[in-house]
């Protein structure tokens, strides 16, 4: 008796991990890539309205766009009482990582929301999103971006939710302290005269702000805005730039540093990773003034911050010929290719960017709209922010090109980031690091063809 | 009656084997199968959602040229230097204090055991960082006390040594293998060594350290072991950085994998790791005949 019971609580236990290292997902069963339809044409309705659904979806955020979410959501299903939407808010940090191996473990979400900076790596990687190219969803509102941000000219791996631009903000009472005049004409040298007036006259406080991003940000910037030309040559997959260049924008860096226009490295360092200005105590606390960001970023940072903040242009060299401003996506919405409901999801998708009732809910969450009908709709409803409106109409007016496909590559930012940072340290010269950096991206460039 | 024992031993391995099929299960499927695949992927050129193609020995090749991979492996060299004397010393220090007859010291032993309850989690880590950056609680007191502050975090110098000590906090269960093994010593040495002439320091070094080194070796294998595979301190605390001084192999492996998804290339990176961690082993293994007391030899 006591072997048979122990036979079947052994069978039991087998069972058990059995059934714990089957998928979880509901979906996932038929998640591989064998059935799903071809690029542009989604899954066939595999439902009707009675059958029940369970749709996935995923987003990065703060509080106030989980809550926007859930609302639009909870809204949705009540209209579709037979379809079932789990939100899945997960936190920025390595959202990608988790993404990408969702993905290629079959237990991705059904909607996703993706950054643009992705869209060369996704492509590389296989499209493994629905492709909006020439429908399925009507986006013929949605406002003028390049095609590269979504992917390329035969490949939209998402639908824009919102607009985007660089902008330097500013904290408006450290402006007036230290008698800083702020303006859309301010230069990668005016940055440079002020920030050593700032530190020379309170040696705690530094005018800049930047994280790793950032400082990778400013070298396509900084090379775009000298040569004329990206960086990257994405047809040779090579670096366009001579040692020369890039030597400059190094001493740029060293200059930054060695006039306190940024804080001592030590200290920065410590921040490298956070996404945010109003994340760093001294920006709180008025220490450090000014900051590059993304308006998407406004509405957290604005909640956060206890002072004023202004907006300027990103800054422009003296007689440059590409500003390298442009619009870009807040975020993309992508369908998962491998998700069995592919249909179901464009219709969530549609109705989440165009529908009234689901924009008014989202507001500016998501950034000023990018469906330009829903940005009018939220301007008519009062739902507008002077800042990002003010960063987006200052970027426009000096338009120059599109970031290049690499240009957010993170095995080559990884590499240049290293090459700064040893030139902020003082472990390497100027021209050193920048023909190591060259070389690094070079080398890492040829496994990319 | 013979046949009957035999049949009853049968049933009773059989029994047995069946009790096992859950663990032999969670081996094959969670450990041997995802260990030989990586084999086999380390000699293709496998991205996170394509690719696959055989390519030979060219990841291998290749690891051996990127400037990363030797900047890891100091850093994961230096770690483990400066991880695992200090954590088995700590830990040896405490048992030695533990195994003293002191009132409450049973409430002492759970007390310091405490950080190793703790110590292994995101949150400690997150802690860790707020506690030792730039304007944290250890600068400000140090600041308080008329010192300067020290860029725990921002100086490569230091950060390897902040990260290390994060390890060593959680010197609990080496602790307690100390203090185990401690216990096991019989008091009768002591009392002979003391009618002898000897001293503290000559009892500590010449029967309680020989007492004790089976348990030292064991501590020190599994110790070194794990400051090998280090990750969550460094990808939390500093993200590998200042200039890659804390950029452990750990990281150099979950970058490749995750961030640049060169699956293929970081299998290979594994397998470099598993043959390095498994020489270390064996070379203390190796040694242990020189300086481990065995009472049976």
């Amino acid at each position: 008796m006591k072997k048979a019971l122990a036979l079947v609580i052994a069978v039991l236990m087998v069972l058990s991990i059995v059934a714990c290292a089957s998928p979880a997902s509901s979906n996932t069963a038929s998640n591989s890539d064998s059935g799903t339809p071809a690029n542009n044409a989604p899954a066939a309705a595999t439902s009707s309205d009675s059958e029940n659904i369970t749709l996935h979806f995923t987003w990065w955020g703060g509080d106030a766009r989980n809550a926007a979410t859930y609302e639009a959501i909870n809204a949705y299903m009540a209209k579709h009482p037979n379809i079932t939407i789990i939100g899945e808010p997960v936190s920025w940090d390595s959202y990608y990582e988790k993404m990408l191996t969702q993905l290629s473990g079959g237990t991705a979400a059904d909607i996703i929301q993706a950054d643009y900076k992705w869209a060369s790596d996704i492509v590389l990687q296989g499209m493994p999103f629905l492709n909006m190219k020439d429908g399925p969803i009507d986006y013929s509102a949605w406002a003028e971006m390049p095609a590269e941000y979504a992917g390329n000219k035969d490949y939209v791996m998402g639908l824009a939710t919102g607009i985007n631009v660089k902008a330097l903000w500013y904290n408006k009472e450290f402006f007036e302290k230290f008698n800083l005049t702020p303006s859309d004409d301010w230069s990668w040298k005016t940055i440079l005269e002020a920030g050593e007036a700032v530190n020379k006259a309170d040696p705690n406080s530094h005018l800049l702000w930047a994280n790793s991003d950032n400082l990778n940000a400013f070298m396509q910037s900084y090379i775009l805005q000298l040569t004329g030309k990206h960086m990257i040559d994405t047809e040779n997959y090579k670096i366009t730039c001579s040692v020369e260049e890039l030597t400059e924008y190094f001493n740029y860096v060293k200059a930054l540093f060695d006039t306190g226009t940024l804080p001592p490295i030590e200290d920065l360092v410590v921040y490298e990773g956070l996404a945010y200005a109003s994340q760093v105590p001294e920006w709180l606390n008025g220490q450090w003034g000014m900051c590059m960001t993304y308006a998407s970023n406004t509405l957290q940072v604005l909640n956060d911050s206890t002072f004023e903040i202004g907006t300027m242009l990103y800054p422009v060299m003296e007689g440059a010929t590409d500003t390298g401003i442009s619009m870009m996506p807040t975020q993309l919405l992508c369908v998962n290719k491998a998700s069995p409901y592919q249909k179901e999801a464009l219709d969530f998708v549609e109705w989440f960017l165009k529908d009234e009732e689901a924009i008014t809910i989202s507001g500016l969450q998501r950034g000023i709209p990018a469906n330009t009908e829903a940005a009018k709709l939220l301007e008519q409803n009062g739902v507008t922010n002077a800042i990002i409106n003010e960063s987006i109409a200052v970027a426009a007016k000096h338009a120059g090109s599109a970031e290049g496909p690499f240009d957010t590559n993170a095995e080559l930012n990884a590499a240049a980031l290293d090459y700064i940072y040893q030139v902020a340290y003082g472990v390497l010269t100027p021209e050193k690091a920048a023909s190591q950096t060259i070389d690094a991206m070079n080398a890492i460039l040829a496994t990319l063809k | 009656m013979k046949h009957k024992r035999k049949s009853y031993n049968y049933q009773r391995s059989h029994v047995a084997y069946v009790y096992l099929i859950p663990w032999m299960i969670g081996l094959v499927v969670f450990q041997l199968y995802p260990f030989l695949y990586s084999l086999v992927l380390s000699f293709t050129d496998k991205s996170m959602l394509t690719g696959g193609r055989f390519i030979g020995l060219q990841n291998y090749v290749a690891i051996f040229k990127d400037p990363n991979f030797k900047k890891s492996l100091v850093a994961t060299l230096a770690y483990v230097a400066i991880t695992v004397p200090l954590k088995l010393g700590f830990a040896l220090f405490i048992a030695v204090l533990c195994n003293q007859k002191l009132k409450g010291i049973g409430f002492y032993r759970t007390i310091v055991y405490l950080p190793s309850v703790l110590g292994g989690s995101a949150g400690v880590a997150i802690l860790w960082r707020a506690l030792f950056s730039g304007r944290g609680l250890v600068n400000s007191f140090l600041t308080k006390i008329g010192l300067k502050s020290v860029p725990w975090l921002g100086s490569p110098n230091m950060a390897s040594f902040t990260i290390a000590l994060l390890a060593v906090w959680q010197f609990g269960s080496s602790m307690v293998l100390f203090l185990a093994a401690l216990k096991q010593i019989p008091r009768s040495y002591y009392e002979a060594a003391k009618m002898d002439g000897a001293g503290a320091v000559t009892c500590f070094f010449k029967i309680t350290l020989p007492g004790i080194s089976p348990i030292i070796q064991f501590n020190l294998i599994m110790q070194t072991i794990n400051a090998f595979q280090e990750f969550a301190a460094p990808y939390l605390i500093t993200g590998g950085g200042p200039l890659k001084s804390t950029y452990l192999y750990s990281m150099l492996l979950y970058d490749n994998a995750f961030s640049f998804m060169k699956m293929g290339y970081a299998s290979a990176l594994s397998w470099i790791f598993f043959l390095i961690i498994a020489v270390v082993t064996l070379i203390i293994f190796g040694t242990s005949k020189f300086w481990v007391f065995n009472e049976n030899e």
